[in-house]
């Protein structure tokens, strides 16, 4: 027998919490939190009504509680949660279904749209992310850098997208001169 | 490569996207396209360049990999999603994030899925059961 | 075979109900409650009261333990509690304290 891996039947119910540092497969009913720091399977029969942890998080079951992992939580086809979902990568299959947040990246959602969109995210989604003061001047320039200069299109020109003034920084020389260029 | 070219000016002026003569009904806003002000019509749109603004199509609604949506609402049939977009989708069918896709925002259709590699920040409220050993429905 | 395996390095807290067979092999902390066989692995850890049906115990238990089948405790078992079974055996090295009660 697997000397390593835990199962919980599909006939067994635990009540209670589960910690450990082995893979976890589900089959059965969960009642507490679990945490674990191998992989965690929810099987399709496994009912979960618990927060679950682990280093990997696979879900084809139903999960009524907060998901979050290391690495990666992966929705099967049948999966159902009721919570927020939180891995520096989420996966959701068609035929997956949620009723909760989902966040993606390390924890303080320093992922690239939220730290370079700071007005808009702000108001979209208080409180969530970095803070306006850090996001909002040195985030901008990069990605404008990064963007294709608007080249035939004379239509955006007046630098339609700057709510924040252009900063002078090297990086934006690039757009910033071909947007004057064009404008002549 | 703009196949329309929207005649948005910095204002928040409504755009009918033009049918492109080259895919029947779907309209593309091209790479070097950049809108901003409401999109709406009735076919599918294939945006591959920046728009600042709602966008409302009856059809399906396409957002390439280097394209970057900023608006309070994205409308649609089905929607895929490759590049960024920042607003809310409410789509009448599937939602699809592919790898590339990087989101904020609450999604809404039939069905979602969200590839692995997506960057996602946002609610999922689908409609379904847990069953009565969770305590049913929520 | 058993279909509930509680592994190596992992802890319960709480209450574990089967209505299968259930292998111990980690820690459980609380009540176990099976219908079925219950096999506590030598290394396993269960500080609760156990009851089943047949019961193999190699690991520790500290707790009450009740059969509606046999108990053996086996060489390195080490079982602090009350035993209740049909039947109960006991080999050369294995530790016992508490009371057997075998009236069926």
């Amino acid at each position: 027998m697997a000397s390593s891996g835990t199962i919980i039947g599909p006939e067994t119910r635990v009540r209670g919490r589960i910690t450990g540092a082995t893979d976890i497969e589900i089959q059965g009913h969960l009642e507490g939190d679990l945490h674990a720091s191998g992989e965690v399977r929810i099987d399709a029969s496994g009912t979960v009504a618990a927060d679950v942890h682990g280093r990997r998080v696979i879900v084809r079951g139903a999960v009524k509680g907060n998901l979050s992992a290391d690495e990666s939580i992966h929705l099967e086809e049948g999966a159902r949660v009721v919570g927020d979902i939180h891995a520096p990568r989420v996966a959701i299959a068609p035929g997956g279904l949620v009723r909760g947040h989902v966040e993606t990246g390390k924890g303080d959602g320093k992922h690239a749209p939220a730290a370079s969109h700071a007005a808009r995210a702000a108001a979209a989604a208080p409180a969530r992310h970095a803070t306006p003061s850090k996001a909002h001047a040195p985030a901008k320039p990069a990605r404008h850098g990064a963007q294709k200069p608007v080249s035939k299109s004379r239509i955006t020109l007046g630098g339609g997208k700057s709510k924040a003034p252009a900063p002078v920084v090297p990086v934006l020389k690039k757009g910033t001169k071909a947007a004057l260029t064009k404008k002549r | 490569m703009a196949a329309l070219m929207a005649h948005a000016k910095a204002s928040h002026r409504h755009v009918a996207p033009r049918t492109s003569s080259r895919s029947g009904d779907a309209a593309v806003l091209g790479a070097s396209v950049r809108i901003r002000g409401r999109i709406s019509g009735d076919g599918d749109l294939s945006i591959l360049g920046s728009v600042e603004g709602d966008v409302v199509v009856r059809g399906d609604l396409n957002i390439g990999e280097a394209a970057k949506v900023e608006s309070e609402i994205l409308e649609a049939h089905a929607v895929t999603i490759a590049g960024e977009v920042i607003g809310d989708v409410n789509a009448s069918g599937a939602v699809r994030l592919g790898p590339t896709a990087r989101v904020r925002g609450d999604l809404k259709g039939t069905e979602i899925s969200i590839d692995e590699g997506a960057q996602f920040s946002g609610r999922l409220e689908a409609d379904f059961e847990l069953p009565a050993s969770l305590g049913g429905k929520r | 075979m058993a279909s509930t395996v509680i592994g190596a390095n992992i802890t319960i807290e709480g209450e574990v109900i089967a209505d299968e067979d259930v292998i111990v092999q980690g820690t459980i902390r609380g009540k176990l409650v099976a219908k079925d066989g219950v096999t506590v692995e030598a290394g396993a850890v269960i500080e609760a009261d156990v009851s089943g049906g047949p019961m193999t115990v190699a690991g520790q238990i500290t707790g009450n333990v009740t059969s509606t089948d046999r108990v053996e405790l086996q060489s390195g078992a080490r079982v602090v509690g009350n035993v209740k079974a049909a039947r109960i055996t006991i080999a050369d090295g294995a530790h016992f304290k508490g009371n057997v009660d075998m009236d069926v």
